[in-house]
């Protein structure tokens, strides 16, 4: 397990769900970089350059599905989760649209199932 | 042959002047076919506007005499309509000053034909009856048209149009209010989810001793917190399913759907609970189904809640029996338990909204009492049917039919049940 080195980006607007995400993921053995809202997240994803982002949709500044296009817009192609509370066709669809990814309802997953989901995007 | 010699010879013994009498009568008969058979009310004036003739149709719809007609002042006709001061005014022009006018409209209530809308339309003609003395007097031709219905059907079609626009706009604005709506209840379930997402993630990890081992006292009350939370997650999905479907703001996507296949999948879901219960699942599936047009994720909902309830309201090692069958372009799903049964008395109430059987809430304080609701709108929006059977200790059997063909589909703002 200790060789997952692998580096997902978690944007999450709420510091307490954040803290718990970045706390199970680095468990499992990622490498975890996190932003606290679009922006920053457009920021550190350019630096940081993941394997993964795991975004949420309502955030300042930009929200997670912005964040999304502007990242393929420079070339940054790597697999996105959305993982959110909103569940409107608007959101969905428009999250489908930008990355072909999946969206998870934050209430209806346990850490450990986003983790396998995450694990198996990454071919894991 | 014989007869027109004799005509000439008669022509020949007339004089001019009876030559010319005659004519001038032939060419009046003439006029007056021509005036009779016209299919719109018309009057001729003399200079001092006293009407010299009308015809047949003028008669017919004021339903007035030529005697009491002919040779009268206009302003003198029936209870003196035609005396209104601008239409006097353009009759007594055409005359001396060769106008003439268009469409001068007149609403009157006529004596013996009620209220009514004429179109008066007037000019010069000439006549030259007076002949031999071949004195062309001028004369007035008054037409007057009957627009009454015309002027009904344009009122009716400028009231209907306006009805029209008043419900468009209703509807504009009673759209704008679900749009609010539905926001502030997507709005209002993203903030309760957020702290509840906190309360499951963080209970989880430290259920699952990844902040240190707990006592079993401790995991207790923690499950409780847990259990608790899931709850009203629940309750929060519930109230936003309900929600959308009192706004009719849910969307239905039917596509070719294997019914055994959803069914499947929910009870192999459910797998656990099962488990834990002890219970035995039967299904029973003719060899050869037909693949239906319907919305599966809908589908997958009425099936975890039937099923769901089935699990939950069956004391332990119970039998759940599920049947699919096909009758009249049709599929059936049965789904029988040998649960506790519902109250003969509330059997009418299972479908309203935060029903809940007397005999379970004792033993089950879970349960939001939305899930049949839910449930049957669910079943009604893919134009199917719901029913039960239940006897209170024996069980409940609850059927589902469903139409080979199956609703259309119906974009809407909200999705209901998991979009993944």
């Amino acid at each position: 397990m200790t060789k997952l080195n692998k580096k997902i980006l978690i944007a999450e607007d709420d510091k307490s769900l954040l803290s718990a995400l970045q706390e199970k993921f680095t468990n499992q053995g990622f490498s975890v970089v996190t932003a606290l809202d679009g922006e920053e997240g457009l920021i550190v994803a350019e630096k940081e350059k993941p394997d993964l982002l795991l975004l949420d949709i309502k955030m300042p500044i930009i929200d997670g599905i912005t964040m999304a296009r502007k990242l393929k817009e420079v070339g940054i192609n790597v697999p996105i989760i959305f993982l959110t509370n909103l569940d409107d066709v608007k959101h969905i669809s428009d999250a489908i649209e930008v990355s072909k990814s999946d969206y998870l309802i934050k209430s209806d997953w346990d850490l450990d199932d986003i983790v396998k989901k995450v694990k198996a995007k990454l071919g894991q | 042959m014989k007869d027109k010699k004799g005509a000439k010879k008669e022509t020949k013994q007339l004089s001019q002047n009876e030559l010319i009498k005659r004519l001038e009568e032939t060419a009046w008969t003439f006029v007056k076919t021509v005036v009779d058979t016209a299919p719109t009310p018309f009057l001729i004036l003399d200079p001092e506007l006293r009407v010299v003739v009308a015809n047949k149709f003028f008669y017919r719809t004021f339903h007035v005499l030529p005697k009491e007609t002919e040779n009268q002042l206009i302003y003198n006709l029936g209870k003196g309509q035609w005396n209104i001061p601008k239409l006097r005014m353009l009759l007594e022009e055409i005359l001396p000053k060769k106008t003439y006018f268009r469409n001068f409209e007149v609403e009157h209530s006529f004596p013996k034909i009620g209220k009514k809308v004429m179109l008066l339309n007037g000019r010069q003609i000439y006549e030259k009856r007076g002949m031999p003395k071949t004195v062309i007097t001028p004369m007035i031709l008054l037409i007057i048209e009957d627009v009454t219905n015309l002027r009904k059907s344009q009122e009716k079609a400028m009231l209907v149009k306006r009805a029209i626009k008043e419900v468009r706009v209703k509807l504009e604005q009673q759209k704008e209010i679900d749009k609010m709506k539905s926001e502030l209840v997507s709005l209002a379930s993203h903030q309760l989810r957020t702290p509840l997402t906190s309360v499951k993630w963080y209970s989880k990890m430290l259920l699952k001793g990844e902040a240190g081992e707990l006592t079993q006292k401790q995991k207790r009350y923690l499950g409780e917190v847990f259990q608790g939370n899931e709850r009203m997650i629940d309750l929060v999905r519930n109230l936003l399913n309900v929600s959308r479907i009192e706004m009719g703001m849910f969307s239905i996507n039917p596509k070719p759907t294997d019914i055994g296949e959803v069914l499947g999948e929910v009870i192999k879901e459910q797998s656990p609970f099962v488990e834990e219960k002890k219970h035995e699942v039967v299904v029973e599936t003719p060899e050869r189904l037909p693949k239906i047009s319907t919305d599966p994720v809908l589908m997958r909902m009425v099936f975890q809640n039937i099923f769901g309830n089935a699990v939950k309201y069956t004391p332990v090692r119970g039998k759940i029996t599920c049947k699919i069958d096909k009758k009249d372009k049709k599929i059936i799903i049965g789904i029988k338990d040998t649960g506790v049964g519902i109250p003969e008395k509330q059997q009418n109430q299972v479908f309203q909204k935060l029903f809940r059987g007397d005999n379970v809430v004792r033993e089950h304080s879970e349960g939001t009492g939305l899930e049949l609701y839910i449930t049957k709108a669910m079943v009604d929006a893919l134009s199917g049917k719901i029913w039960f059977k239940s006897k209170e200790g024996e069980g409940t059997t609850f059927w589902v039919a469903l139409p080979f063909r199956g609703p259309k589909t119906r974009p809407g703002q909200k999705i209901i049940g998991n979009p993944l």
